[in-house]
């Protein structure tokens, strides 16, 4: 029981980091290809532990796809910045946090079925 | 009346189409044209005979409309110099039908006209009312302080620069907060505020966006008096008038540099955090892994094992073997005096209380106790090796009494078999 509680808590410390990394690129932060691609650490995180551990749970498959929601968005607003339309990609993350809302509601009902 | 227009032209004098009066040189009204009356709202006979400035008074109340002095002038000088004079629009208010004065705009011309021996006779007095005019113009300088006033209050840099890039406007912000002057920023040195490894972006973008007529956005870093660059969100964008043509160009630079560096920040401490995290759970993937292998030991261990916790000596974890000494009793969360009065009764819980007070170990060597191992009341002789250890909680405070040993009895027994 501790360790899913565990698990969930790493998603959400990695979900907070990914949108604070899309945040700091969108305000002139370094770029990383890898972080953005297949090293994303939230998409390991459904792949390492995620798949094997929790794809019975019923709200998995809705927290998958909020993640890939949220991470298609992301590229989005980052691919914005770079052509340029800077204010456009800082009013995106309006839209973007709001994604963020729903993922980690979605994340924190997952989680209290292992809260005693 | 001092004298009078020639009769044989008087007729044709009064009807020219335009605001026209006669005076003499002394500047007595002789006659006036229709239109004039009509536009200086007056009778002919209200006029003719009169001084100027006593059928058209000064608005005293009014500071502006005090030109009585320079229309006289103009009047006297035409007189004086045998020349035209000509005024530009003065205000010169005049009282309405209902007597009070309404705010009027003038634009004056007055000339001579001259007898045979070359003195003069006449002054022609032309007003011309460009009210409507100047009242347009004044509401248009006043629309274009509104806007420069509200320019100047806003907290963003604002500058404006024609079609070509040149630039023509910066608001007080941007004095204030480069310390720079209006003949510096006006000689085309803005750049110097620019720091120099974003300079070429910048006008690389400035110059694709003027040529092709879109707006540009940059994030620059722009100095400030003490000579510190912050980081600016920086906006173009191009104004067209109704053909479509690029009047001017806006810009705008908000200040970034709390925000950015508040998000990068909070950057790095999520990173942080999410790597910490990362190592918590090795640890406790590792702890556990430990820890379920210390739990198999100690439960398949052949020496019976029990975890008392707390100062009441609950029963928390006991393995197999201590089981046996009590088979078929639950006795997991019962304390030892609870579920094992004998024993109290034989002095171990008072042993226990000194174990957990001072954290000395107990060691008992092949002693008797009696037990009532079904729970049936029935006291059975068990000779027992066992030790007493207190358990300390992370703080190092007592948390709890380890029990070890086993059963010599059964040992013995096992050993003559």
């Amino acid at each position: 029981m501790e360790l899913a509680i565990l698990d969930f808590q790493q998603l959400r410390i990695k979900h907070i980091a990914y949108k604070s990394k899309v945040r700091s690129v969108l305000y002139g932060g370094s770029y990383e290809n890898g972080y953005f691609q297949n090293s994303n650490p939230v998409a390991l995180w459904f792949i390492e532990t995620g798949n094997l551990k929790y794809r019975h749970e019923p709200r998995f498959e809705k927290l998958k796809k909020l993640h890939q929601q949220f991470s298609k968005l992301s590229e989005e607003l980052v691919a914005i910045y770079q052509n340029d339309l800077i204010e456009q990609a800082h009013n995106g993350l309006v839209d973007l946090n709001a994604l963020s809302d729903l993922f980690l509601q979605e994340l924190a009902a997952a989680e209290q079925v292992y809260i005693r | 009346m001092k004298d009078k227009l020639p009769s044989e032209l008087h007729q044709l004098l009064i009807h020219i189409p335009d605001t026209i009066a006669y005076l003499t040189p002394d500047l007595y009204f002789l006659d006036a044209t229709d239109d004039y009356l009509s536009v200086m709202m007056k009778q002919r006979d209200e006029i003719i005979g009169k001084h100027v400035f006593e059928v058209f008074p000064d608005h005293e109340t009014a500071i502006n409309s005090v030109n009585r002095k320079k229309v006289r002038k103009c009047l006297e000088a035409a007189a004086e110099t045998k020349q035209g004079q000509f005024l530009s629009a003065l205000r010169y208010d005049m009282r309405k039908e209902d007597g009070v004065f309404g705010e009027r705009y003038w634009e004056v011309k007055a000339k001579p006209v001259l007898d045979r021996a070359g003195n003069v006779q006449y002054l022609v007095f032309k007003p011309n009312d460009v009210t409507e005019r100047e009242i347009s113009k004044q509401a248009l300088i006043s629309e274009e302080n509104k806007y420069r006033f509200l320019l100047n209050s806003l907290p963003q840099l604002i500058y404006t620069t024609d079609a070509a890039g040149s630039p023509t406007f910066f608001n007080q912000r941007w004095y204030t907060y480069t310390g720079s002057t209006a003949e510096l920023l006006g000689n085309d040195n803005w750049g110097s505020y620019i720091h120099p490894d974003d300079l070429a972006k910048v006008k690389e973008k400035s110059k694709y966006a003027i040529e092709n007529g879109t707006e540009f956005q940059a994030e620059l870093r722009i100095k400030n008096t003490q000579g510190t660059y912050r980081w600016f969100l920086t906006r173009s964008t191009p104004m067209r008038d109704q053909s479509g043509e690029i009047i001017t160009r806006v810009g705008s630079s908000v200040d970034i540099q709390a925000t950015r560096e508040l998000v990068q920040e909070l950057e790095q401490s999520y990173q942080q955090l999410s790597d910490m995290s990362d190592q918590v759970m090795e640890g406790y993937r590792k702890a556990e892994s430990e820890r379920k292998t210390l739990h198999n030991l100690i439960m398949k261990a052949p020496v019976f094992f029990c975890v008392l916790r707390g100062p009441e000596h609950r029963y928390e974890l006991m393995n197999e073997q201590y089981q046996k000494l009590f088979p078929n009793r639950d006795l997991i969360g019962q304390s030892v005096a609870e579920a094992l009065p004998e024993v109290a009764e034989q002095g171990f819980v008072k042993v226990l209380d000194g174990v957990y007070a001072t954290g000395k170990e107990y060691i008992a060597e092949c002693i008797s106790v009696k037990l009532d191992r079904y729970g049936n009341g029935k006291l059975e002789d068990m000779t027992l090796t066992f030790m007493y250890q207190t358990i300390y909680d992370e703080n190092n405070k007592p948390s709890g009494i380890m029990v070890c040993g086993f059963n010599v009895g059964e040992q013995v027994r096992s050993t003559n078999k």
